[in-house]
């Protein structure tokens, strides 16, 4: 696969511009998904789609093939959506830092039991939807795509180690978050 | 790092986000537009550069005819032969500040472009990861 898609970059950075569909074909789902996930609106997806590949495009002759295309293609989508959603400015996140910091890292993990207790997958579902644009990414890549802990650092531009404490936080903020809603609910 | 089943499944279960039908058809049409117009761009970026340069050489030239041939004769800028037997170094004073003049502003340029040279890359290196 690899090396197929190395030949097909050749190609295109060549001059063969009708290959790129291609490679639109092939990552255009997951990179939509992406956007739309973290951006939180199918509207404004096509167009970070459309101008993820556009980026590539004008900077495939510039990609040196260290990582992935994929993971590659993953950070510029990244990028373009977090730039979007920062200029967009949704409303942050009702959680207060301190209640995070003050939640003990066991509790945490209850969030699990909670979600298979009270079948409060909805709630939690809208609790993802309410975190910060770059949490939405890595819990989008993650959990949603699958990706390894090493294939999330490399596209949000972080250590391996950085990843694992932002991801073990969000879950904090999910158990917090989810026990609002539920409460709110009730 | 143990992945928790529970967001997965959330995640899974709130609206899926299905890619527009026709979109391979709409991004290649900006992605032939978008290259006709680099294109357009680079071989406007050569052409004008090709004509600065040229204009350069010619003003270059005008500039040292005006202010070396016209002005002084080549008899003045030369050295004086000596008169055997008595050996004197030539005076150059004159031209040697002129030549500085010119190698001041070669110098000034050469910076500039270095400067201009490494914006550029910067801007480059930044747009490779779209940022």
């Amino acid at each position: 696969m690899q090396t197929e898609e190395i030949l097909l970059i050749k190609r295109i950075v060549a001059g063969d511009t009708e290959s790129f569909a291609a490679l639109a074909d092939r990552y255009s789902r997951s990179v939509y998904s992406l956007t739309a996930r973290i951006a939180g609106s199918a509207e404004d997806a096509e167009e970070l789609t459309q101008d993820t590949f556009l980026k590539a495009f004008d900077s495939l002759g510039r990609f040196d093939g260290r990582s992935a295309f994929a993971t590659w293609l993953y950070r510029i989508a990244c990028n373009t959506a977090l730039s979007h959603v920062r200029r967009k400015r949704r409303p942050a996140c009702p959680i207060d830092e301190r209640r995070i910091a003050a939640l003990p890292d066991d509790e945490a993990e209850r969030l699990e039991d909670i979600v298979d207790r009270e079948s409060k997958l909805e709630a939690l579902g809208r609790a993802v939807e309410l975190l910060e644009p770059e949490e939405r990414a890595l819990v989008t890549l993650f959990y949603y795509d699958d990706r390894t802990i090493s294939e999330c650092a490399s596209v949000m531009e972080l250590t391996e180690g950085n990843v694992k404490v932002r991801l073990h936080r969000i879950r904090k903020k999910l158990y917090l978050l989810v026990n609002e809603l539920i409460d709110g609910k009730e | 790092m143990e992945k928790s089943d529970a967001i997965r499944r959330a995640m899974r279960q709130t609206a899926q986000y299905e890619l527009p039908s026709g979109f391979t058809p709409r991004l290649m049409t900006r992605v032939r537009e978008r290259k006709r117009r680099r294109e357009t761009f680079e071989t406007l970026a050569y052409l004008s550069g090709g004509v600065a340069c040229f204009a350069a050489l010619i003003a270059g030239g005008i500039g040292a005819w005006t202010k070396y041939l016209e002005s002084k004769p080549l008899a003045e800028l030369s050295p004086e032969m000596p008169s055997m037997p008595e050996l004197r170094i030539p005076d150059m004073g004159a031209a040697f500040t002129e030549q500085n003049q010119i190698w001041l502003s070669m110098t000034a340029a050469i910076v500039v472009l270095s400067v201009c040279d490494i914006l550029l890359r910067r801007k480059l290196r930044d747009s490779n990861t779209g940022k």
